[in-house]
């Protein structure tokens, strides 16, 4: 079910209300409640794929036994069972077409006729967030990070916990599984922090997102036709949708499990404030981009191996992130773009440059340098974007060709409906919100005035609802 | 807990309360501004008239821009009305036709647009674009909410909760609709006693001689409803496929324009098909499918021309 969803509307207080009045005093039943209503909100989208969340599983937990092992050779051959498990469920299902068809089309470049089977199935929502839960398990275990977990339910919890379950945050078994294992009291403050990420999620999903989902679409689908000012607007707002789409869902998650007690990792510091491309990916998806830091590019020598060595893993690990995302050649452009940009601050070490503050930290608006730098910064993010949005490499190219030279403002070749005030009255409520919170993405700052406050959520509820028709789907869950 | 729930449910209460209070003020002066301004939406759901009207044609955009009724009625001294809506099919019409029947004196004559375009079900997300209506079926106090009650996507809670009704209207419903009525239509028609003249000329940007073709199957589902209606209630019925560039008519499947004379002949009602060669000039329209002021003049005319003929009979 959609987090937007009238099902998710009841789906949400009824398990809210088991949890903390009819299970509350056992910490057994309470996760028991949450694997069953887990399983229950993944059913709803698909009950044939739950075999599948409960075979990774059963195999994961089963092999974080075998990597605890004092033998360092059966540690690690159960370390790989659990990588190629993995990775073998989701190569099967999100690769296994891609490659195919790719080996088909380089064997034809040779002259040799091949007619490789494809597999028609679809891909299990939530596959590249799951499996990549297991894998940090079996690796923090092998590591010595984390003992392996006696409970199954309290490592099924892990897995499948409801708000993370199709579209992350991707958690670490060190930071969510501490917090299964102990018991959770209700915390007042805690809950009403929920509540507002709940409420600004929802905001940036169904009013920002939802409303430029259509602008979006018109303008790719007729790119050909559109001159440069409306082509850099689709892009724009498409950066705004799926930062919209993604941040309002981890913003819903992180605050529904602030409802049952839990904390999540963030996953978006207000990335689009960023004064640099390595300040983008400290910004953006975070528990993705740390988890390949830290069980990719480390394990690969980092950067502390010398300039080659660290520019390699920078390439691999850009080259593997945009592949994650989807099976085809536009994302990986994708992240060879932002290996790209990247690659002068790490020669240069200013990689690190930005790391502890945010922009205009003591400030309310940012001086003329850092309006530049978070300019520039968005620009050549937007750019990259092109390719992420395009189905194919050829659309991508031709959508940038068509916006580099097509500057005549032919008026037959502007986009016309809904013309261009509409985007940019939905994206400056984003702009304002988010400047307004960047200090913290966990602790909504709100007014002090209670009347101002409560206003406030009232427009939101009321805008939220009136937004609400055509439910589009998160784009994130297609990954 | 005890505080949060408290908070949680006297904050929830608060804004239902100011919710509907908000909405219910919102909702009348909706209504108020919908019955100033009824042509300029064509949300004419509601119109009763205090005389009989003796002529009504039903269609979109098509049949309002075409048809000049103003001249039509002195010309013929009868009292004629077009109940169209822009951009709407068959179905729509159908159930306008029913509010209309539901609350007017029947006519003597109907004359329903019968082309490709009208006979096709449109793609709607929602029931009817139900922008157009809504705001009259508020609280059922025209009483014929009713009609809608077997159709897909109607809920009779709609007519009862304040704006939320609105919520399924694409695009943003409430919202254009409130556009239309502080006069910032993004459709800036000129309106005259309900019908809607184009004095523009030549608009389209595809060159004349490459209008796209016409491959769009007609479902005759509501032209059938409407026939028997009209067979029930003694009503004259004429299908009439209203002009469109000769250049693009040429343009429609030979198959579709045949089942039009099949369906024609099944109902056993008159078919009257206006597109010729006299419609091959593009001064007399604004695009493919819509005639400016000299285009409806001269049809108007030929729609006279055959009316007469018709009563003589």
């Amino acid at each position: 079910m959609l987090f937007n969803s009238f099902e998710f509307l009841i789906f949400l207080p009824v398990v809210f209300a088991l949890y903390w009045f009819v299970f509350n005093k056992s910490l057994k039943w309470q996760n028991i409640l949450v694997l069953v209503a887990s399983y229950f909100f993944y059913g709803w989208w698909s009950w044939k794929f739950m075999g599948m969340l409960m075979l990774s599983t059963g195999l994961d937990y089963a092999y974080g036994f075998g990597v605890a092992s004092a033998n360092r050779k059966k540690a690690k051959l159960f370390l790989w069972l659990g990588i190629i498990n993995n990775l073998g469920i989701l190569g099967v299902f999100k690769y296994y077409n891609f490659f195919a068809t790719q080996f088909q089309q380089g064997f034809e470049v040779l002259g040799l006729h091949t007619n490789p089977v494809l597999l028609d199935i679809a891909l299990p929502i939530g596959i590249s967030f799951y499996t990549f839960h297991g894998m940090s398990y079996v690796f923090d275990i092998y590591r010595g990070q984390q003992k392996p977990i006696r409970s199954f339910v309290d490592y099924a919890v892990f897995v499948s916990f409801f708000p993370l379950l199709v579209a992350g945050p991707i958690e670490r078994a060190n930071h969510l599984l501490p917090q299964v294992e102990k018991p959770r009291y209700f915390n007042y403050g805690q809950a009403v922090d929920g509540c507002r990420l709940i409420l600004w999620g929802m905001f940036k999903k169904v009013v920002i997102a939802d409303s430029l989902a259509g602008t979006v679409d018109q303008i790719f689908q007729n790119y050909r036709d559109l001159n440069t000012l409306t082509l850099v607007l689709g892009a724009i707002a498409f950066s705004f949708q799926i930062y919209g789409d993604f941040s309002g869902y981890s913003d819903i998650a992180l605050g529904t499990a602030k409802l049952f007690g839990f904390e999540l990792l963030s996953n978006f510091r207000f990335p689009y404030f960023s004064r640099d491309v390595a300040e983008f990916w400290r910004r953006w998806h975070t528990s993705l981009s740390s988890w390949f830091r830290d069980y990719l590019y480390i394990p690969l020598g980092g950067s502390k191996n010398g300039k080659y060595k660290a520019i390699r893993n920078t390439f691999i690990i850009f080259l593997v992130s945009g592949f994650w995302h989807g099976a085809s050649w536009n994302f990986i452009a994708w992240g060879f773009i932002h290996a790209c940009g990247f690659l002068p601050l790490l020669l240069l070490n200013r990689n690190r440059k930005n790391v502890s503050d945010v922009v205009a930290q003591d400030r309310i608006f940012p001086n003329v340098k850092e309006f530049f730098q978070m300019l520039s910064t968005f620009s050549f993010v937007t750019l990259a974007w092109i390719f992420f949005r395009a189905d194919k490499m050829s659309i991508a190219l031709g959508y940038i060709k068509q916006m580099a030279t097509s500057f005549i403002m032919h008026p037959d070749r502007q986009f016309r409906v809904p013309g261009y005030i509409f985007p940019i009255v939905v994206i400056l409520p984003i702009l304002i919100g988010d400047w307004y919170l960047r200090r913290n993405e966990r602790k909504l700052k709100v007014p002090k005035a209670t009347w101002l406050r409560y206003s406030i959520y009232g427009l939101m509820i009321v805008t939220i609802v009136m937004s609400l028709g055509e439910k589009a789907t998160f784009i994130y869950f297609q990954f | 807990m005890k505080l949060f729930l408290v908070k949680f449910f006297k904050f929830s209460g608060l804004l239902t309360v100011v919710f509907f209070l908000l909405g219910f003020a919102i909702e009348f002066f909706i209504q108020k501004q919908t019955e100033n301004k009824q042509f300029l939406l064509q949300s004419d759901w509601h119109i009763k008239h205090k005389e009989k009207i003796d002529v009504l044609f039903i269609g979109n955009s098509r049949t309002s821009q075409h048809v000049d009724i103003p001249v039509l009625e002195k010309d013929l001294g009868i009292k004629a009305y077009s109940l169209s809506q822009d951009g709407r099919d068959s179905r729509v019409l159908y159930y306008k036709l029913l509010c209309y029947l539901k609350l007017n004196k029947k006519p003597e004559t109907i004359f329903l647009q019968f082309d490709p375009y009208f006979c096709a079900e449109l793609n709607e997300r929602t029931f009817c674009g139900k922008e157009n209506y809504l705001s009259y079926f508020f609280l059922d106090r025209l009483g014929i909410n009713h009609i809608f009650e077997d159709e897909d996507g109607y809920s009779a809670i709609e007519a009862y909760v304040p704006l939320l009704r609105y919520f399924h209207c694409p695009p943003k419903g409430l919202f254009m609709l409130m556009l239309h009525l502080t006069g910032k239509s993004y459709n800036s028609h000129q309106f005259e006693n309900g019908i809607n003249i184009h004095n523009m000329n030549w608009q389209s940007t595809s060159d004349w001689d490459n209008p796209p073709k016409t491959t769009l199957q007609p479902r005759f589902k509501y032209i059938d409803s409407v026939s028997a209606i009209c067979k029930a209630q003694n009503i004259k019925l004429v299908l009439v496929y209203p002009p469109q560039s000769f250049t693009s008519y040429k343009k429609v499947e030979p198959d579709i324009l045949n089942k039009l004379d099949s369906f024609a002949k099944v109902l056993e009602v008159e078919y009257w098909n206006f597109n010729g060669e006299q419609y091959n000039e593009k001064d007399i329209f604004y695009n493919h499918m819509h005639l400016n002021t000299p285009g409806t003049k001269m049809y108007t005319e030929q729609l006279m021309n055959r009316m007469i003929a018709m009563k003589k009979q």
